[in-house]
């Protein structure tokens, strides 16, 4: 594990409850926490403190988090991850697009919440650089193009490949549909979703060992994909 | 029978022009026998001619009315006296009895005329009463096949239509209220704020004196009290039989008015009654459901609180780990509240999309992972099945209900399978199988109601999942339902018709 110490993270959540429990956990992991109970306080804390990552509540009073994280992005990369509600698909897509890194749904273990943190800040530091992954049985080499099944080389077609590179360059982070089509057909024609799924459901019938419960590759139903990272997501 | 429609239709303009019509006929008739029969009137005597004219009279009294009759009676008179009787083309008779004949003609044609005249009259009028009881007869038959009010609405503007020609508006009385609601039946065309106001002032005060001419209001009434106001549009007058046959009609319309109002009466007394019944289950079993993880976690939390417990690790686990199953719960119901409440507002936007059916399912699968770790899952998915059109969050909360009924209810160790798959060309079929107990055969359909609890069962879910999954389904037009299997345990399946 890379040592968090010297990882900043910022709460913004109008319950102090939530803070309370996310600042003890966070700083049980060796994050140093800031906090803030809404939007204007947030960003006056992102440019003063200059954290590593955000954690923004959807829901805010006054200004909502979404707007927040629009103002944020019109001068800030860091990372964003965005504390939600159920049932609130639309929202998740619009935050994702919007720029924000991930998301997590309310009511969250820690676990999952950790995982995400750190899947983000791997990202935004570029911790990641490394051309070589193994997820489980599945290892790929970005460099040479091999993707291998428990030490075995499989064949991806052309598309194929470009949506599992895709996704293991992003390990661990959701990337929605229109996200996905983008990188790979150039444009958001809302047709090649359905092309999307086709191929999808083939990539897997090639890397997982039950295709039927995809273990790798995750469906976040109405918003994309995700690949499980290999950096203990699994904690459920 | 075209002579028949036309009286029917009575109008005083339509009997003049046919009784005009009848008579030139009538002239004509005449001057043809005459014509026919002057040259030969040497050879079969003038007094046989005077028994043909007697005859036509007969036989035209069979056809046309009284008045035409009379016409053909003195027209004979004067034709047979003029041309036939010698001396010929003067109106002076020298026999006797020619004179006696002459008359004697005249008066049998005058009565013979007059009185199959009176028999067809009479003969009509029992025609057009028949029809009449036949037409109010129908207009029965229709309105009684209709039972709710808008249903006899639509047949008595039909009805109306068509046998009077008369276009309607109904305005019925407000449920308690003694005064017009402004939710209109029938034409709403017939509607303006002013015809409205008039039959208000109608319904409202019963000797009101109507001055709009273009629409005509009349109290729908029953035995003592009014039930609504109907407004009539007619392009043209009645006579009193129509216009009796339209009141009759009118009241038969009220009597059906009155009928389905009341069923609607009973029908919002059941329903409330059981909304109420309802509300009570719903409120126990929530409560109920809301308080033992509440206790729990409290419980819990005292327990944790406890001294003793600080220094003893696994008791804290496990004390952890009720916490968490608790607060799992909670989740769970909260969750399935909001569900119904979202399924139940009616104000629900489906967000359909095309989805890969197994993806759907492994979807629900993963979700119930750390639940369904003690039992053997099965999945069997058709190759090539063809996408389905859903909103993915929705379905999948089916899916998970269904699965994670069958988890509650099967044994550790036992097995559940899920098959997806297509029957009959177009029957899209999901499968979900349990080695549990099964239920009672009566208990099958009533699975999918709130909170209905199989006698004998251990309590494990909210009640309301299975509830739930059948929304979820049937909004996305499918069906679903239960049934023990052969061997122990049961299935659900959800159907749909993809043709």
């Amino acid at each position: 594990m890379e040592n968090h110490s010297k990882y900043k993270i910022l709460i913004i959540d109008d319950e102090p409850q939530i803070r309370r429990l996310l600042k003890m956990t966070l700083e049980l992991n060796n994050y140093k926490v800031f906090e803030a109970e809404n939007g204007k306080d947030g960003l006056l804390s992102v440019a003063m403190n200059h954290p590593d990552i955000i954690l923004l509540d959807i829901g805010l009073p006054v200004t909502d988090g979404l707007t927040i994280l629009k103002q944020l992005r019109e001068w800030s990369k860091i990372p964003v991850i965005m504390l939600t509600v159920q049932n609130s698909e639309n929202t998740k897509i619009e935050a994702l697009d919007s720029g924000a890194d991930d998301y997590v749904t309310k009511p969250f273990n820690t676990g999952e919440l950790l995982a995400r943190i750190r899947v983000a800040i791997r990202h935004s530091l570029k911790l990641d650089e490394a051309p070589q992954f193994s997820f489980g049985q599945l290892f790929i080499d970005l460099n040479l193009r091999v993707v291998k099944i428990d030490g075995e080389d499989i064949k991806l077609t052309a598309t194929e490949y470009s949506i599992l590179s895709l996704l293991v360059r992003n390990a661990g982070k959701v990337l929605t549909h229109n996200y996905i089509i983008k990188e790979i057909w150039g444009t958001p024609y809302s047709d090649n979703s359905q092309i999307l799924r086709v191929h999808i459901a083939q990539l897997r019938k090639k890397i997982e060992k039950n295709p039927a419960i995809p273990e790798l590759l995750i469906t976040e139903p109405a918003i994309g994909y995700r690949l499980k990272g290999n950096n203990g997501s699994e904690t459920n | 029978m075209v002579l028949q429609m036309k009286i029917n239709n009575n109008n005083n303009k339509a009997i003049l022009r046919t009784g005009f019509f009848e008579i030139i006929i009538v002239f004509f008739i005449v001057i043809f026998i005459a014509i026919v029969c002057f040259p030969i009137k040497t050879s079969i005597g003038y007094q046989t001619v005077g028994l043909i004219f007697l005859m036509s009279v007969a036989i035209m009294s069979l056809f046309v009315g009284r008045t035409a009759v009379l016409f053909a009676a003195i027209m004979n008179f004067v034709v047979w006296n003029y041309f036939f009787i010698p001396p010929l083309f003067t109106f002076h008779i020298d026999n006797f009895h020619d004179v006696i004949a002459l008359f004697a003609n005249l008066v049998v044609a005058i009565v013979g005329g007059v009185l199959i005249t009176k028999i067809r009259k009479k003969q009509e009028i029992l025609i057009k009463s028949q029809e009449k009881i036949s037409l109010l007869y129908s207009l029965l038959e229709s309105l009684n096949n209709a039972t709710t009010v808008n249903e006899i609405v639509n047949k008595a503007q039909y009805e109306l239509v068509k046998n009077f020609s008369v276009e309607a508006i109904i305005y019925l009385k407000e449920k308690q209220l003694n005064k017009l609601s402004d939710a209109l039946y029938g034409n709403s065309e017939l509607h303006s704020e002013q015809g409205f106001k008039i039959a208000s002032n109608l319904f409202e005060n019963s000797n009101f004196i109507q001055s709009n001419v273009e629409v005509q209001y009349e109290r729908l009434t029953l035995a003592q009290s009014s039930i609504g106001i109907i407004g009539l549009k007619s392009s043209q007058n009645f006579d009193t039989d129509k216009s009796n046959l339209l009141k009759s009609f009118i009241v038969q319309i009220s009597l059906a008015l009155n009928r389905a109002i009341n069923i609607d009466i009973e029908k919002e007394n059941q329903i409330y009654m059981e909304s109420q019944k309802l509300f009570q289950t719903v409120l126990n079993s929530v409560s109920h459901e809301l308080k033992t993880p509440i206790a729990i976690i409290t419980t819990a939390i005292s327990n944790l609180n406890d001294e003793k417990t600080s220094s003893n690790p696994e008791l804290r686990r496990q004390i952890c780990e009720d916490l968490n199953s608790a607060a799992k719960r909670l989740n769970t119901l909260v969750d399935h509240i909001l569900d119904m409440a979202k399924l139940e507002s009616g104000y629900l936007k489906l967000n359909l999309q095309l989805c890969d059916v197994g993806d759907i399912v492994g979807i629900a699968i993963n979700e119930l992972k750390s639940e369904m770790q003690n039992h053997k899952i099965n999945v069997n998915i058709q190759d090539n099945l063809p996408l389905l059109k859903v909103d993915i969050n929705l379905f999948k909360q089916a899916l998970i209900n269904i699965l994670h009924n069958a988890i509650i209810y099967t044994p550790v160790g036992g097995e559940i399978s899920i098959s997806v798959y297509i029957q009959d060309n177009d029957l899209l079929i999901f499968e979900f199988s349990d080695t549990g107990t099964g239920v009672p055969e009566e208990s099958l359909l009533k699975l999918f109601e709130k909170f209905y609890r199989v006698q004998g069962l251990k309590s494990g879910g909210t009640g309301l999942g299975l509830a739930i999954a059948k929304t979820i389904v049937e909004i996305h037009k499918g069906t679903i339902f239960a049934k023990n299997r052969e061997s122990a345990g049961l299935s659900v399946l959800i159907i749909f018709n993809l043709a």
